[in-house]
């Protein structure tokens, strides 16, 4: 599907014209003016399975994210910025590790802040399509974002950071206003994040 | 965390937060406020003895209680609140079922030493008794049902209040430990009855986690299949 990011080598896609100004935001499910989420959630890592309910709410210049046990106990809460790195509000002791914080937040941040924010950003067109394709590019690797030409919104994100780090995020949305269900795994390992929207109404 | 699964120290530490997390959550579960109440004048209990007198029998009374529960989790700093609705069965001897409803649905089930929980995806099984921590979860959440936990000085420093219609009891953990994670419980019981009306956790940072017990039925019969890990 990326493949087609590389414009001289496909046919089948052509460059489209200019950007929007306010591409990088104009394409996520979380942008300043959705609102607040709430999302059943389960995190599989190798046989273990932890379940909850993850909030994101969008303020000003960042989004919040907290992810709370059924019953109520808070088991993180964390604050995450376009350019800067994310803030760990509070985190209980038995995850509060390194490692540990440094993917779920860079996971996380990628959910909310699809595409990098800088001057290399490539887009292509899949010629008799309504897809669009992104390429961005930070410090921590290359994305590639397939945006639906239905929703207008990114349906699949793949980052690729060093040789073994590959992460996949894939965004489903029945009606095209707000994500119905998020899939984030990682290629190399058994960790995968699910999430289903709550309608709280 | 993928760095983390590479690493047997931090993957084992994320092995163990799946048994921590249901412990805490039971925790702070059974320790959250009651806005309806706070609003209330409250004031020093005048007869503390009479009280706990009051709760010994109630507790030796007490059968069973069903009721239904709404928990209300509420996040301070984001002006945000998320309610959660379900069911609560309690048998003696320390037979639990909390049958949340609504934002979906989700069991947990106490009896026998063992802890059970399920969603439409997952289900697990705990040991209680091979885990001390699980052990003191049910203790606590036994405790707090029957009162039983009033008694224990040596973790929590208790202060008793009341207004018209409640005995409220403050109890701040004494562990510093635990009052990072936990600032205070608060628990309601209703004068009519001394059936624990609503428990309040507050953490640090002041969100907290409320749950309002109503609808109250005590001593009708709860089959034991209530309590049966299915």
């Amino acid at each position: 599907m990326f493949s087609g990011c590389s414009r001289s080598v496909y046919k089948k896609y052509e460059t489209p014209p200019l950007l929007p100004a306010d591409a990088v935001d104009s394409y996520s499910w979380f942008r300043q003016d959705t609102g607040r989420y709430l999302f059943q959630s389960s995190i599989d890592i190798y046989q273990n399975t932890f379940t909850g309910l993850l909030f994101v709410k969008p303020l000003e210049k960042s989004r919040r994210i907290l992810f709370i046990t059924e019953t109520g106990l808070k088991i993180f809460d964390m604050e995450f910025f376009r350019t800067a790195d994310p803030v760990v509000h509070y985190c209980i002791d038995a995850i509060n590790r390194k490692p540990v914080i440094k993917t779920l937040g860079k996971d996380l941040s990628l959910m909310l802040f699809n595409i990098a924010e800088n001057d290399e950003l490539i887009m292509v067109h899949e010629k008799g399509s309504e897809k669009n394709f992104i390429r961005s590019k930070d410090k921590n690797g290359t994305r590639f974002c397939s945006i639906s030409g239905k929703t207008g919104k990114v349906e699949e994100l793949i980052s690729r950071g060093g040789l073994s780090d590959k992460l996949n995020i894939k965004f489903f949305s029945e009606r095209g206003l707000q994500p119905d269900s998020i899939e984030i795994s990682h290629y190399n390992m058994k960790l995968k994040i699910h999430l289903v929207r709550l309608n709280e109404n | 965390m993928v760095s983390a699964l590479k690493d047997p120290i931090n993957f084992l530490v994320l092995k163990h937060m799946n048994k921590m997390k249901t412990y805490l959550s039971w925790f702070l579960l059974m320790i959250s406020p009651a806005g309806v109440f706070a609003q209330d004048q409250v004031k020093a209990m005048s007869d503390i003895p009479g009280f706990k007198s009051k709760l010994e029998e109630m507790s030796k009374a007490v059968q069973s209680i069903s009721c239904d529960f709404v928990q209300e989790k509420s996040l301070v700093v984001l002006s945000e609140k998320i309610i959660s609705k379900g069911v609560f069965f309690f048998r003696k001897e320390n037979n639990i079922r909390w049958e949340y409803t609504q934002p979906y649905r989700y069991l947990i089930v106490i009896s026998n030493g063992q802890l059970f929980t399920r969603d439409d995806r997952n289900q697990k099984l705990y040991d209680i008794e091979s885990n001390k921590m699980f052990g003191e979860m049910n203790k606590f959440i036994s405790g707090c049902i029957q009162g039983d936990i009033l008694r224990n000085d040596k973790d929590y420093s208790t202060e008793y209040f009341e207004n018209g219609s409640h005995y409220f009891v403050k109890l701040v953990p004494r562990s510093e430990k635990m009052r990072a994670m936990l600032n205070e419980v608060q628990i309601w019981f209703d004068k009519k009855d001394l059936t624990v009306s609503a428990l309040k956790m507050i953490e640090s940072g002041q969100d907290y986690t409320k749950i309002d017990f109503i609808n109250k039925k005590l001593n009708t019969e709860i089959p034991l299949e209530k309590f049966s890990f299915k």
